[in-house]
């Protein structure tokens, strides 16, 4: 022993060179007290330690006979080497390291600890910092999970992802101990379990985690964290086991497929329940059958499909109804997936639009219709279920029985522009909202779809409700600017505030302070509104000198409808019948009040005090009868009053708004004290847990159907986020240019050739003044051509009628015929049988022609064409565009001349919501020198999408009051746009767009200089005229002569 | 073709006295268009009404005649109202051409009050007509009989004009317009409105002033797809088939939705704002 002690310190000292000979000599006790095998490790990696930092050798020969205790031979090397490794990065690490080790491990369970350090061993590799973090943490880590069991096993699975990929090993420890406290809490919800034998989920859970492992690092980290977003919608055994299962089924299709799976699986159990789920996975099964990337498409896609169907309509239902209608629609998927999976899928995708309008009936209905017309063609089943084709919005709100706003829009817009004497808006909203919206004073919001009543009379009279609120936020002032009233108010909001301040000022308690409004009120110092702002102060300004602004906007908006709701009743005795229906039905939809935690009975009860008339439920009444009365005399007060105003509104908000802050500070403290109680009492009685369980459940499902989220969140909210969504969801491939000031966008249906039918509202056409150009293209074009243009105008001088015709021989007329009174005496003399027509008449006789000029803008218009090819430089062509500037110049000449009414645009596109129509000079515009300054501003871009431009013209050229309409297109060639299909497409668009126009009283007619495809043009326009011009650069004086020759 | 031309060629009392109002109309005035009119008339000046359609243009005439005494010959125009049929013609009776005066020269032959109503529908020829009578000379030259009448007094020549019409051919001429003095008709305020149906309905207030509040609203849709609002006089209707107990909003469907429009939307919100109203 001495013998071999010798050797140690010989060795030590070899190493430790610089250190003192006591320090050796004590190290070398110490590691006396180890088993010599383990010392002689020590020892060799003391050495290779030392090369690096000595201080770090010295710590780690203090560190080590105590780790050495803890870990076994293999493992104690590890940890050397982890901490060499660190020593090389850090010394100072390294030997903060080992200083820590032994009482970091020592706090382990024991068959934790090698799996920890072989872990750490493992990121080591990647990077020290990790490793060490790993490693310091891991106590915590532990001590999270509680359950040594599952701590042995969590460790298990990072070790095994980190064999695959280390990055990922640190995020399986991260999310670890929420998932598994996601996954006791579950097995508290489920501890009625009849069967002990069957599998815990914590441990289901951690089998699918190391499944996840064995494939890829990653997943098992997302899984993990997927589960920590909790699973307290889990409520039986039997669902989490459905979940782990038909995971644990698709992890033979890859890990990201199988993580997907799970994540969308949880949001259907969530959103949809169990019986949704099934049916979800066996669409999932069917689908999957067609092949990995389609099922990881529906997977991924399933998320926000339930999501967008859980917001869109059925917010105002409780949470029940929800259920039942993703279950619904799942139930019509999987009909459909029968035939054909990707028509299914479509349905799946749109299934939240179309039930943004239609009712649950409709939408099946609509969904088989879809099925059965397009069996198998996925392009036009796509169309359909992607609510483009017109068969289909037909389809869906053919079997209508609520009534749309679309349909009525026209109508209350109309109603309400009569109520309030102002233009407005009217925008689609996805629910119903049991309040109306303080609105922005040009938009009313409004549902999309009622379908409640089950009459379309009663469903219309919710929207003449509505809308009349809406009218009511006009007519009573709801956004009154600076009245007497409203300045009232603020001075009294301000005082309110200050007496406040000052109260907690007196008081003196910092802590007090901090969570009291005065931190706030000294952060905005409660500054006096300046002269200017109370010029243009109106109920937002005020609302802002609350302190708190959220529930001042929430109470205000309460209080406000109510008053709405009043001076509405009060100034028309009609409009009481349907406010009184739609109460009732608000009424119906109220909230058992005693059910709702105390804050959100309080919202509930100034509700149903201000909106319904009175507390609905009787329970309620008698429980919070003190605070009820407070709000009585508030709103009797203050709202009640004959010409209420804003103002009153804001007082009495003020009002409502100390009381609550009282009872919120109350019960604050009571909150507190209760929960503190709670969490001592959790653990003594299981009866206890049970109630509070229910509780809680109770608590998240009035969440659900919080009335109060829908409209208390914001004023003057802009369009709902659940519009957003759906539009993502439909992932519209064609992206909307913004709208430049003074434009006006319009939409059209396009022709589908294939389809068979029209895409509703398809194009966007963009209606924008032409940019003006300089004016001296007009007057070139007027001096080089003076010699035509004066021929022109003689010409087209002739065409214009006489104002007045003579008419002989009329019953009546300002004159006697002479000869026909001549012939009356001698007819009457000799047979006794006259004539009577004996007058002069003199009529109106007019030419009435509007003429629309349509040009072609597109960018191949840039083509040059020239009569000397060969001299390109003395003698250059000009582009056809610039060809066609000039036609259109001669033709003004010559239509100023006969007195005809024309307008003068130009198109061009980018995709179907990017037509352009520039306008250049419109109907009963004077030929202006703006208007030549536009004419020397046409230039060209981009595309030729001709459809939507005739349709825009045509439309615009029906309003004109003339007998003859003329639209007169000028093209270079044949419609062409990135996304306007093939060229035939394109074709059979254009001429179903003539066709229109023709219908409608227009004669179309087209001037093309394209002699390349005459078959295609004779296709194209052959129904209605049209004309080539060979010689292009003719075109300027040809065009007078046809449009003379279309005119006479 | 408005008025008979069968008046008798002799001018004569008798025939003047048809024009004669008997009975005081009702006429609530609302500004001072009273005295303006009347001042107009002393100072031989004529007068132009502006205003919409229906909201007391030509009661306030026939009041004013009754006030001033005189007789009133009113003669709508059309597009068809030839210079003719303002200042006469010969007509055959039997073998005999006979003259006959037409209504404007009836009326500055008696010094009554004549009163053209919707002038712009009138002939631009025609309109010309009436040139000479409104300046200094009033005088009528009745061409076909190579007389040149020269208005009395009392004779006073007033034109009524809807502006409303947004056409630009059913606009007067500038040298006509600057010839009269213009007193501007608008409905009339909701108070006197109000004093006005239920006056001339014999209804009761309240249910008046219903029927003014949707008068006032239908109003507010002017230039939405209305061209014109719904006029004081069609209130009135509504208010008298009410007083004989037609249902109210019946009544209103009948006097107010339909008349004004035949536009099937338009009608359907005017018909929800009557039942907001009442």
């Amino acid at each position: 022993m001495p013998e071999e002690k010798k050797g140690l310190t010989g060795a030590l000292s070899d190493q430790l060179k610089g250190a003192t000979r006591g320090t050796i000599e004590a190290l070398a006790m110490k590691m006396g007290v180890l088993p010599s095998e383990r010392a002689w490790v020590a020892v060799d990696i003391g050495a290779s330690l030392a090369a690096i930092s000595l201080k770090a050798t010295v710590d780690f020969f203090k560190a080590a006979p105590e780790v050495a205790r803890l870990l076994e031979n293999g493992d104690l090397r590890n940890w050397a080497e982890l901490g060499r490794r660190i020593a090389l990065n850090n010394a100072e690490e390294a030997s903060e390291f080992f200083r820590s080790s032994a009482d970091t491990l020592g706090a382990l369970p024991v068959r934790v600890r090698p799996l920890l350090v072989n872990l750490c061993a493992r990121q080591i590799v990647l990077s020290p910092a990790s490793a060490l973090a790993t490693f310091r943490s891991a106590p915590q880590t532990i001590s999270a999970i509680t359950d040594e069991a599952a701590a042995v096993r969590l460790f298990g699975i990072a070790v095994e992802v980190a064999h695959r990929s280390v990055k990922h090993s640190t995020e399986v420890l991260n999310a670890a101990p929420r998932a598994l406290a996601v996954a006791r809490a579950l097995e508290q919800t489920l501890r009625l379990d009849p069967d002990p034998q069957a599998k815990r989920p914590l441990d289901q859970i951690l089998d699918l985690a190391s499944q996840f492992a064995e494939r890829t690092g990653a997943t098992a980290a997302e899984f993990l964290s997927a589960v920590g977003d909790g699973l307290e919608f889990i409520s039986e055994r039997a669902e989490i086991d459905a979940l782990c299962s038909a995971t644990s089924a698709y992890l033979e299709r890859g890990g990201a497929t199988a993580l997907q799976f799970f994540r969308s699986a949880r949001v259907v159990m969530e959103l949809g329940g169990r019986t949704s789920f099934e049916k979800w996975s066996r669409v999932a099964r069917n689908v999957a059958n067609e092949g990995n990337a389609i099922v990881y498409d529906f997977l991924k896609l399933t998320p926000r499909v339930c999501a967008a169907l859980a917001a869109t309509r059925l917010r105002r239902r409780e949470a029940d109804r929800r259920h039942e209608v993703i279950g619904s629609v799942l139930d019509v998927i999987e009909e459909l997936t029968t035939s054909n999976i990707y028509i299914a899928l479509e349905c799946f995708k749109s299934s939240p639009r179309a039930l943004a309008v239609a009712s649950l009936e409709q939408f099946q209905s609509w969904a088989r219709s879809g099925a059965m017309l397009h069996p198998q063609d996925r392009r036009r089943a796509t169309a359909y279920f992607a609510l483009e084709s017109r068969t289909s919005q037909e389809s869906l709100r053919g079997a209508n029985d609520g009534v749309t706003l679309e349909s009525i829009a026209h109508l209350l817009r109309l109603y309400v522009e009569a109520l309030t004497g102002r233009e407005m808006l009217i925008a689609p909203i996805g629910s119903i909202p049991d309040e109306s919206r303080i609105g922005d004073g040009h938009t009313i919001y409004l549902p999309s779809v009622v379908a409640e009543f089950g009459s379309t009379e009663e469903d219309f009279r919710l929207y003449k409700a509505l809308a009349a609120h809406a009218a009511g936020q006009i007519e009573f002032g709801t956004r009154e600017i600076a009245t007497p009233d409203i300045r009232a108010a603020i001075s009294e909001i301000d005082a309110f505030f200050i007496e406040k301040a000052r109260e907690v000022d007196s008081r003196n308690d910092p802590e007090f302070a901090i969570h009291s409004e005065q931190h706030y009120l000294r952060a905005r110092q409660l500054r006096p509104l300046a002269a200017e702002e109370l010029e243009a102060a109106d109920y937002r300004t005020a609302l802002g000198r609350f302190a708190n602004i959220g529930l001042a906007t929430r109470i205000f908006t309460t209080l406000e409808n109510g008053r709405i709701d009043h001076r509405l009743r009060q100034a028309y005795r009609g409009i009481r019948r349907d406010l009184d229906f739609v109460r009732k039905r608000i009424i119906e939809h109220r909230p058992p009040v005693m059910e709702l935690p105390v804050e959100q009975a309080i919202y509930e009860l100034l509700f149903q005090i201000t909106i319904c008339g009175g507390v609905v439920d009787d329970k309620g009444r008698w429980a919070y009868a003190e605070i009820i009365r407070a709000f009585e005399n508030i709103i009797a007060d203050y709202l009640r009053r004959d010409a209420s105003s804003v103002g009153d509104t804001l007082i009495a908000t003020l009002k409502v708004y100390s009381l609550i802050g009282e009872q919120k500070q109350q019960k604050d403290a009571e909150q507190e004290a209760s929960q503190q109680e709670q969490e001592a009492d959790e653990e003594q009685s299981e009866n206890d847990e049970g109630e509070s369980r229910q509780q809680k459940r109770a608590a998240q499902q009035q969440r659900a159907s919080d009335p109060f989220t829908q409209w208390s969140q914001s004023v003057e909210e802009t369009l709902p986020s659940d519009s957003e969504m759906l539009n993502e969801l439909m992932n519209a491939e064609s992206s909307e240019q913004e709208l430049q000031e003074g434009d006006l966008a319009f939409f059209y249906d396009e022709w589908d050739r294939e389809l068979g039918d029209h895409r509703a509202k398809w194009c966007r056409v963009i209606q924008r003044e032409n940019r003006r150009g300089p004016r001296d293209f007009v007057e070139g074009v007027r001096a080089r051509y003076s010699g035509i243009i004066s021929s022109i105008r003689h010409q087209f001088q002739m065409l214009k009628p006489e104002s007045l015709r003579r008419v002989k021989g009329e019953l009546d007329g300002e004159d006697f015929d002479l000869e026909a009174v001549i012939d009356h005496h001698v007819d009457k003399r000799s047979t006794g049988r006259a004539s009577d027509r004996l007058y002069v008449r003199r009529i109106r006789r007019e030419r009435e022609v509007a003429v629309s000029f349509l040009l072609d803008m597109s960018s191949s218009t840039a083509r040059t064409i020239t009569r000397h090819p060969n001299q390109p430089y003395t003698r250059p062509g000009q582009k056809i565009i610039d060809i066609e500037k000039q036609g259109l110049v001669l033709m003004s000449e010559a239509l100023e001349a006969v007195g005809d009414s024309y307008s003068i645009s130009g198109f061009t596109s980018e995709g179907r919501r990017n037509v352009k129509y520039f306008v250049v000079k419109q109907f009963g515009e004077k030929y202006s020198p703006e208007v030549e300054r536009r004419i020397g501003g046409i230039t060209y871009h981009n595309n030729t999408r001709l459809g939507a431009a005739i349709r825009h013209a045509a439309t615009e050229l029906e309003r004109q009051d003339a007998r003859t309409k003329l639209l007169i297109v000028l093209s270079d060639g044949r419609p062409y746009d990135h996304d306007y299909g093939d060229s035939r497409y394109a074709r059979e668009d254009t001429k179903m767009a003539l066709r229109q126009a023709k219908t409608n009283g227009i004669t179309p007619f087209c001037i093309t200089i394209d002699r390349e495809s005459e078959a295609e043009l004779k296709d194209l326009y052959g129904e209605v005229g049209y004309t080539i011009i060979d010689d292009v650069l003719s075109l300027p004086e040809r065009m007078p002569g046809i449009y003379r020759r279309l005119t006479t | 073709m408005t008025q008979p031309l069968s008046s008798p060629a002799i001018p004569g009392d008798q025939a003047i006295e048809k024009y004669r109002i008997k009975k005081e109309p009702y006429y609530l005035s609302i500004k001072n268009e009273h005295a303006l009119f009347e001042t107009a008339h002393s100072a031989k000046l004529p007068v132009m009404l502006k205003g919409p359609t229906g909201c007391g243009k030509t009661r306030f005439v026939e009041a004013m005649a009754y006030k001033l005494g005189r007789p009133l010959v009113t003669v709508a125009c059309h597009e068809d109202l030839s210079a003719t049929d303002l200042v006469g013609r010969y007509l055959l009776e039997g073998d005999d051409t006979i003259w006959h005066d037409g209504p404007l020269t009836t009326a500055v032959r008696h010094g009554a009050i004549c009163y053209l109503d919707e002038v712009v529908e009138a002939r631009k020829d025609t309109i010309v007509l009436i040139h000479p009578l409104t300046d200094d000379r009033r005088i009528l030259p009745v061409e076909k009989r190579g007389e040149l009448l020269s208005a009395p007094d009392d004779f006073m020549l007033v034109i009524s004009y809807n502006p409303g019409y947004q056409s630009v051919l059913k606009d007067l001429k500038q040298s006509t317009r600057q010839r009269f003095l213009s007193i501007e008709f608008d409905y009339p305020p909701a108070e006197a409105e109000t004093q006005i149906v239920a006056r001339e309905a014999g209804i009761d207030e309240a249910m008046a002033r219903d029927l003014v509040k949707i008068g006032e609203k239908v109003r507010n849709l002017k230039g939405h797809g209305l061209e014109e609002g719904v006029s004081t006089r069609l209130l009135v209707y509504a208010a008298q088939l009410i007083a004989r107990g037609v249902n109210p909003v019946a009544a209103c469907e009948a006097a107010i939705s339909s008349p004004i429009t035949d536009d099937a939307e338009l009608q359907r919100s005017i018909r929800e704002i009557i039942t907001t109203v009442i």
